[in-house]
């Protein structure tokens, strides 16, 4: 029997060349009785390697440990036998890590000298010199705690590295123990070693030489072979050390910030009394008798499952956000609760939403609650910073998320580490449909000029298609924090982030979740900060205070719901795209809970277990309502016997096929995070049996799995969709009842959301608001409300010139006299540099006080009038230069300076130039009969072949009237590429098509690039995404 | 007695044989073998044409490590004809400056003659390396002389199984291999006597003796290594 | 003064196109991605030059590339000088593709412009090359008529400044921040811009604006560099009586080397390079070419070494003429006639091995390489040998070509070292190797294959 002491994973980056759980099986297949992962100065990969152990109940035992080199003389594998152990390791790699820039290391000798307890494998450079010194230096320092790790690897060396240990051995009696230092579990991993280190060393794998592996020994071998290969001796010492190790990553707890909790109160005391002082605040009239009871029944259940704590830290950290006048809101399962309600985490009055309650925390489920704070996403670097500041440096961090190869960099990177040319790379890559389901991107090289019969490119595909997935660095996740009583490296190793002042842990959320750690997540939603500073804008002119739980008091508008019914939704959250605004007409959302639906009906889940048909025709009574069985009943009551969201699959899984609570947990896990997705198709067959079983037809089981592999990637819990379908509903109520406030706050808080600002602007034109320009005189940094006459009309702020700096412009503001300025030469005696001042030229915010942009940006580009020889030779000739721009140059000039024309729109100009009278426009489509012949022109706007449709893709045309969605077949497409792939300005002869709902399309027969008509104008369009 | 041979010797036309080895001038170098350089009267020749007879691949040319690299040199080493391709990570361990190394294959034995006479008579080459078999008296004889004439070493690997043909070289050396080290037999030396069995201690390739000594340490149970072929 | 500027917008396609072919053709640049020239067809399919690869290619997929190298194009434009230096002196070589010619120097030799012009269009039209010109009172002036592609020859300054005036300002040679702070302020065509006062200009610009304006005005001419052919040793020399064997050649070889001498030494050159040409009366002549170690010029080492060459050649056919041409001519540098001893060495050792590649041909005279890999046997396109990790202990010191199978037996002393690598080209290798010493005591590098049994590959010597 053996134990493998020195084995490194695809953690240690671009140098091991196999997942921890396939490492971990193949010891368990070979026999082993231990192994250890011992990734380089990391131990990211510790936890998979448990699951996987946990999971498929192995008979091998883990042990934590990590490959550390001091210098190029000195490289050790330190081991932990217990938690002490795992701690100082934890410590050494935190201060390593955070001596040195993300991914790179530096190893202090003090460092290994604080180590009490680890055990080291010592792995001897081979130098008599300095080998002779680093003995001392280690008997003293670990005494019995250090072995020599002897490698035979078959490489020529191993004669020399026996006579020198047999050496070392006698001069310093520590005994000697087999190791390999495994990279991959299969020799036949050699070849992507290979490709990986060329990766890591920028070279190609032939000119790697000598650099890499000489053979595939370094793989975890058979014992049989082990045996003749070394003394039995030494194999035995790794038994003798794996005896010693007995640490399980079990044992690790969550101590929670204690500081939380006053003193002379318990952390369940002091839960209740915020809870109380919350339902004094949140229900002034007092509370009935059956909120009451919810409310105790949730304590209780917090109390068992001893997550008061977590809950404190995030009403915590909601009371700060609420001091700074931060707009936040909290979505996930364990939101949608009274007691969170009561703690202002969630801003929804349940008595609302009164259906979600049984989804709380479950216990059987033994899911650890996930609650998400979305907080604005200007100001969430404040409450990042609140959370350092509160708990320290030491104590928190960010979780990881783990960047793996995608398609694109797995390609890319091979083929580089194999000698093909960069500029052929990136043409396939650019050439290869990966949404295409039909044919996949294997075949496709053909066409991409790779001659796929040659031994390179097969070598390139199955070495793109190995490295898949592999792990390629860590990068902090996106809002996961964890926060514990002591310091954190205790817990898990602390390494820099990319980012300045932010750290990141080792682990990421599925690691925290098999060890069942809580992580709280502070998200940026850019919608919350428009919805701010529209009630801001309100606020200021009405006595009444607007905010979130005022416009969901108000119940649903009748009002609000026959615009979202119109599908007029430009700029209202969720539910602006293309894709939602076809679908609401034939959804006709009318209360609340029909806008949960919608948010999460337009997904790649609903549509790919095609459930959207039925649900339309039973939610308008086509088709009767019926439900397979009555438990199904329960589960699907809600959306009328269709699963739509993720929870109903799930509990379908549950109820339906007889998954067990931790098997449906594997299941949501499998779904929710990208993984090779073999990983979802274990679970077809059991699935599909389960439910047939229990007399469910074969098509109903069928359409819920395809239903389960549209979900993997994009899973929508109700819960979110619930607390999103809020903000959806606030930011319609807010585009109704204010329009001018509303667009202001959503073009102040740009870049967010679906449409660019030009496009925002036009539809405010289109809702007959004025559009004031930039001007030098009236316009501040931000875009503003501005009166005119008696109703509002929408000042462009500064902010929108491109070139020009917040910094000048805020100087431009303070030094404004009162009647504002006169003349050029004013503001060119400010100190704002030259460039801005052409920035500002050229968006015409000079226009009051010089004559038009050319002539403005002519004076201002004369240096020599600032000279100071110069300062005093007062007037300036005008009649040099008498340049007029026309209007298409104007327009040319808006676009440049500010990507948005408040003049009129290019295809009204166009009009002029060209008769466009055989044309129709967007709003004249309306009075077209289905299926006439249709002849249109716009700019194109947008062009998206989303996976779900089978090789069609919809382009966006844009004329001063409207948007009109073209739909184009692949075969259209591909037949008139030229004008498909480069035209700006497009006309389509097309069937006009409308559903019975009114959602016209027109299909697109002929295309024809009429771009030379309006020759440059600069219009990006939004492709592809 | 002895005042008579003094006269003798005074007389110009008696030569002693002994004598021949210092007319050249320069020291003899040494091959780093103790018993060999005794044998040889302090070691190799400087120069002229010198036979070594062995069979293919028994430390022949390891044996001849420090005359075969010398670092001080500019000259060039040339090696004509090799039954192989030389290997320059061989010549490396060897310590031989590799920009000083030429590896000449002519097509056939006359080219090979012309190539190594061309490159002894161009006084460019410290030292020549000819593998040839059966090779005349007569070409044999302008080596020797083209080689002492430029002050070159010129080295002749004769094959054992090929008859041996008495040749006028300053140096005709014959090894054999036997259980533990090598043994030299030096057939004609100018200026010295022949000698038989001389030992040399040799070791040019690696074992696995430290592996063996370990595995049989750990587990005396353990065989012996494994026999091929 | 008259200048005319050819613009030669698709060199390479030109030398390309010699027969009619249907595919379309571009020129692509693999550095920055763009096309930088398509002939008909490919324009036909909507290619136009500035595009990306991948556009080019989704437009038409049976498309051929030409990759685009400057120094070709730089070699067919001298080409072009050399023949037109028959007809005008005044050339200016522009690289990469341009040339302007002063026309009005040689108005009185062929005593008009317009058969001037004829010739010269006619010489271009046989030559088969694609141009646009341009004629203007400068070099710079007719540069922008010609990008501007009006492909006119105007003489009057008139009409040469009515044609300048409404060219657009980007086929100026402005830097693009100028040109583009120009556009910002309304000014798109040279006419406004010629018309503004030099004071205005140089407040707001830097002054080699200034300077190029003036010689677009015409005000200031620019100096210019004319083209002078290259010169290169070239004699012919016509045997008296056919010499059908080599040893004939000699006299007639070393008069012409003496003249090679005296060429050389007239322009204080010498040459490493030489090229000798044997004609038939009906063969193909046999062309050598003899190269030298270091450049030589004197007659004597160049009559030993192309003697040496000439010596095995077969004549297929009695001798009737000869002809010797020279490689390109360099410096004589220091160390050819310095008589230092390492010099005179280093010296010596070339000379040693000149003659030994020249009897036995240079692929036979090698110097031994270290190649950066694990296997015994040459590797194809092996790296450069700037190894710094030691190879693997235990190298043989004679390796055989190709390893043939063990036949008598052996111990194995060392091993097994063993070898998975070279999976990425044609020769994969995955061999356990021994050493081990046969009854004759000979020391044996033996590998045993997968499944193939026992091979000998090299020796310890």
């Amino acid at each position: 029997m053996y134990a493998e002491l020195y084995c490194q994973s695809n953690f240690s980056f671009l140098t091991g060349a196999s997942d921890p759980e396939e490492l971990v099986n193949t010891a368990a297949f070979l026999g082993y009785e231990a192994l250890a992962i011992t990734d380089e100065c990391s131990v990211a990969g510790v936890v998979r390697a448990h699951a996987e152990i946990r999971r498929n109940r192995l008979p091998l035992k883990l042990i934590v440990g990590s490959r550390l080199v001091l210098s190029d003389s000195l490289t050790l594998v330190l081991l932990c036998p217990h938690k002490q152990a795992y701690t100082e390791l934890c410590r050494i790699i935190s201060n390593a890590r955070r001596r040195s820039p993300k991914g790179e290391y530096t190893l202090a000798e003090w460092d290994l000298k604080s180590l009490k307890h680890c055990l080291a494998l010592w792995l001897p450079s081979g130098k008599q010199q300095q080998d002779n010194h680093w003995g001392d230096w280690l008997c003293s320092n670990f005494g019995d705690r250090v072995w020599i790790g002897a490698q035979r690897l078959l490489d020529g060396l191993d004669t020399q590295r026996f006579e020198h240990i047999e050496h070392l051995q006698t001069k310093f009696a520590v005994p000697v123990c087999a190791c390999t230092g495994a990279l991959f579990h299969h020799t036949d991993r050699l070849s992507v070693q290979h490709a990986l280190h060329a990766i890591r060393e920028h070279t190609t794998v032939q000119s790697l030489g000598r650099q890499g592996l000489c053979n595939a020994e370094r793989s975890l071998r058979p014992l049989r072979k082990l045996s003749k290969l070394y003394p039995r001796q030494w194999l035995d010492e790794t038994r003798k050390i794996a005896g010693l190790c007995s640490f399980n990553l079990q044992e690790l707890k969550y101590q929670y910030p204690a500081e939380l909790v006053p003193g002379g109160h318990t952390a369940t005391s002091y839960l209740r009394e915020c809870v109380e002082r919350g339902i004094r605040r949140r229900f002034p009239g007092g509370i009935s008798q059956k909120i009451r009871t919810i409310i105790e029944k949730e304590l209780t259940l917090i109390e068992e499952q001893q997550y008061e704590y977590f809950f404190l830290t995030i009403h915590d950290i909601v009371q700060f956000a609420q001091q700074q006048n931060i707009l936040y809101q909290g979505r996930g399962s364990a939101a949608n609760s009274v007691v969170c309600y009561c703690l202002e985490i969630t801003a929804v009055d349940p008595r609302q939403i009164n259906v979600l309650f049984e989804r709380f925390i479950s216990k059987e489920r033994d899911e650890p609650p996930d609650i998400d704070v979305d907080f604005e996403h200007q100001r969430r670097e404040e409450v990042i910073q609140y959370i350092y500041q509160k708990y320290g440096r030491e104590r928190t961090a960010l979780a990881a998320t783990v960047i793996c190869f995608r398609f694109k960099s797995a390609f890319r990177e091979v083929g580089k580490a194999l000698g093909f040319a960069e500029s052929q790379l990136d043409f396939v890559i650019k050439n290869i449909n990966r949404r295409d389901r039909v044919i996949p991107w294997q075949q496709q090289l053909q066409q991409c000029g790779l001659a796929t019969d040659t031994p390179k490119v097969q070598q390139l595909v199955t070495l793109t298609e190995a490295i898949l997935g592999f792990p390629r660095h860590l990068s902090q996740h996106v809002g996961g924090f964890v926060i514990s009583a002591g310091p954190l490296y205790e817990l898990v190793p602390v390494e820099n982030a990319a980012m300045a002042e932010r750290t990141v842990i080792q682990w990421d959320k599925d690691d925290l979740e098999s060890l069942g750690l809580l992580k709280v997540d502070i998200l940026a939603l850019g919608m919350l900060t428009a919805i701010r500073k529209s009630f801001a804008l309100i606020n200021r002119q009405f006595k009444e205070e607007v905010s979130i739980p005022f416009i969901t008091g108000l119940g649903d508008d009748r009002q609000v719901f026959d615009m979202l019914c119109k599908a007029d939704t430009v700029g209202v959250f969720q539910i602006e795209s293309r894709a939602q605004m076809s679908m609401l007409p034939r959804l006709k959302p009318r209360k609340y809970y029909d806008l949960v639906v919608q948010i999460a009906i337009v997904r790649p889940g609903p549509i790919q277990g095609d459930m959207v048909h039925p649900y339309l025709l039973r939610r308008h009574g086509d088709e009767a309502i019926s439900y397979p069985s009555d438990e199904v009943k329960n589960v699907l009551s809600r959306t009328m016997g269709v699963p739509i969201f993720q929870e109903q699959v799930i509990q379908l899984a549950m109820v339906a096929a007889g998954f067990s609570g931790g098997e449906a947990d594997q299941l949501r896990r499998a779904m929710a995070s990208w993984k090779k997705n073999g990983r979802l198709h274990e679970f077809q067959d059991k699935l599909i049996n389960g439910m047939l079983e229990r007399g469910y037809s074969l098509d109903f089981s069928q359409r819920l799995f395809e239903q389960i592999k549209g979900f993997a990637g994009y899973g929508f819990p109700e819960s979110h969709s619930a607390s999103f379908a809020v903000l959806a509903y606030v930011s319609a109520w807010l585009k109704h009842y204010f329009p001018v406030e509303f667009y202001v706050g959503l073009l102040n808080s740009w870049p967010m959301g679906f449409y660019t600002p030009s496009q925002i602007v036009q539809d405010a034109q289109r809702h007959h608001i004025t559009i004031l320009p930039v001007c030098i005189n009236h316009s501040g940094y931000d875009h503003k409300v501005e009166a005119q006459g008696h109703n509002k009309a929408l000042r462009l702020g500064f902010r929108i010139i491109k070139g020009l700096s917040e910094q000048s412009a805020q100087e431009i503001i303070k030094s404004r006299p009162t009647n504002g300025f006169q003349s050029i030469d004013e503001v060119q005696a400010l100190a704002v540099d030259a460039g801005d001042l052409a920035a500002l030229a050229s968006a015409n915010a000079f226009e009051p006080v010089a004559g038009n942009r050319y002539q403005a940006r002519w004076q201002i580009m004369d240096q020599q009038r600032n000279l100071p020889l110069f300062s005093n030779s007062s007037g300036y000739d005008q009649q040099t230069l008498l340049l007029q721009p026309n209007e298409v140059e104007n327009l040319l000039e808006d676009y440049e300076s500010t990507s948005l024309s408040v003049q009129r729109h290019p295809i009204k100009l166009l009009a002029q130039s060209q008769n466009l009278s055989r044309f129709c426009f967007a709003e004249q489509l309306s009075e077209l009969s289905d299926k006439s012949v249709v002849h249109i022109i716009g700019c194109v706007t947008g062009r998206q072949s989303p996976g779900t449709a089978s090789g069609v893709t919809f382009v966006t045309l844009e004329d001063h009237t409207g948007n009109i969605n073209v739909v184009v077949w692949q075969a259209t497409a591909r037949h008139q590429q030229q004008a498909f792939l480069k035209a700006t300005l497009l006309q389509v002869d097309g069937i006009l098509e409308r559903s019975k709902e009114g959602v016209t399309h027109v299909i697109a027969g002929k295309l024809t690039d009429r771009s030379d008509w309006l020759n440059t104008l600069s219009l990006k369009s939004r492709d592809f995404h | 007695m002895n005042d008579a041979e003094f006269s003798l010797l005074q007389l110009p036309g008696i030569w002693r044989a002994k004598e021949g080895l210092n007319v050249s001038g320069c020291t003899r170098q040494e091959t780093g073998h103790r018993e060999l350089d005794k044998a040889l009267n302090g070691g190799f020749p400087p120069s002229g044409l010198v036979r070594i007879r062995s069979h293919l691949g028994i430390g022949e040319l390891s044996l001849l490590q420090s005359i075969i690299c010398q670092p001080k040199s500019q000259k060039l080493l040339v090696f004509v004809a090799a039954p192989g391709l030389v290997q320059a990570p061989w010549l490396k361990q060897l310590g031989v400056d590799l920009p000083q190394v030429y590896v000449i294959q002519p097509p056939n034995d006359n080219e090979a003659l012309w190539a190594t006479e061309q490159c002894l008579k161009s006084g460019a080459c410290r030292m020549v390396v000819l593998w040839q078999t059966a090779l005349q008296p007569k070409p044999a004889r302008r080596l020797q002389v083209a080689a002492t004439h430029n002050h070159t070493l010129c080295l002749l690997m004769e094959s054992l199984q090929s008859s041996r043909l008495s040749l006028p070289v300053t140096l005709d050396l014959a090894l054999h291999p036997s259980e533990q080290s090598l043994y030299a037999d030096i057939l004609k030396q100018q200026g010295g006597w022949p000698r038989e069995n001389i030992p040399v201690r040799l070791q040019h390739t690696p074992d696995n003796s430290a592996i063996m000594k370990a595995m049989a340490a750990a587990s005396p149970i353990y065989s012996g290594s494994s026999q091929a072929g | 003064m008259l200048w005319l500027y050819l613009d030669f917008y698709q060199l390479t396609l030109d030398a390309a196109l010699h027969q009619p072919l249907q595919t379309p053709m571009i020129v692509y640049h693999p550095a920055d991605n763009r096309i930088m020239q398509c002939c008909q067809q490919a324009q036909a399919a909507g290619i136009e030059v500035g595009m990306g690869m991948a556009q080019a290619a989704s437009l038409s997929p049976s498309l051929k590339v030409l990759n685009y190298h400057s120094d070709m194009e730089a070699q067919q434009l001298s080409a072009i000088a050399h023949q037109l230096y028959q007809i005008v002196s005044d050339i200016v070589l522009l690289p990469p593709a341009h040339l302007a010619i002063r026309l009005d120097s040689h108005l009185r030799y062929y005593n008009g412009l317009t058969p001037l012009w004829l010739t010269l269009k006619n010489e271009l039209q046989r030559a088969g090359r694609h141009y646009h010109y341009g004629s203007g009172w400068s070099v710079e002036s007719a540069k922008v008529l010609a990008r501007a592609r009006c492909n006119r020859l105007l003489a009057a300054p008139a009409a040469i400044r009515q044609q300048l005036q409404n060219t657009a300002i980007e086929h100026t040679d402005l830097t693009d921040k100028q040109k583009q702070a120009l556009n910002r302020v309304g000014i798109r065509n040279l006419k406004t811009l010629l018309n503004l006062p030099a004071t205005e200009l140089g407040k707001r610009f830097h002054n080699d604006l200034i300077r190029y304006v003036c010689a677009l005005n015409g005000s200031k001419p620019s100096p210019v560099t004319f083209f002078r052919p290259a010169e290169n040793f070239h004699r012919h020399q016509e045997l008296s009586y056919e010499a059908d064997k080599t040893a004939q050649l000699i006299p007639w070889l070393h008069s012409l080397l003496n003249e090679l001498m005296i060429f050389l030494r007239l322009r204080n050159t010498c040459t490493a390079h030489v090229y000798l040409t044997l004609h038939f009366r009906d063969e193909a002549p046999l062309k050598l070419d003899v190269r030298a170690a270091t450049a030589m010029a004197h007659q004597k080492e160049w009559q030993a070494l192309v003697e040496l060459k000439i010596e095995q050649i077969v004549l297929p056919a009695p001798v009737v003429a000869i002809a010797l041409a020279s490689g390109t001519l360099e410096e004589p540098n220091g160390q050819s006639n310095d008589f230092f001893e390492d010099r005179f060495e280093y010296f010596n050792q070339m000379q040693l091995i000149g003659r030994l590649q020249a009897r036995l041909g240079a692929e036979r005279v090698l110097q031994p390489q270290e190649q950066n890999d694990y296997r015994y046997e040459p590797v194809p396109r092996a790296v450069a040998n700037n190894v710094s990790i030691p190879a693997l202990p235990g190298y043989p010191a004679l390796c055989s070509p190709i390893p043939f199978p063990l036949a008598q037996p052996c111990r194995i002393t060392y091993g097994p070292l063993r070898l998975h690598t070279g999976w990425w080209d044609e020769q994969p290798v995955c061999r356990d190797y021994y050493i081990a010493v046969t009854e004759t005591g000979q020391y044996l590098q033996i590998f045993k294959d997968p499944g193939q049994g026992w091979f000998v590959h090299g020796w310890y010597c």
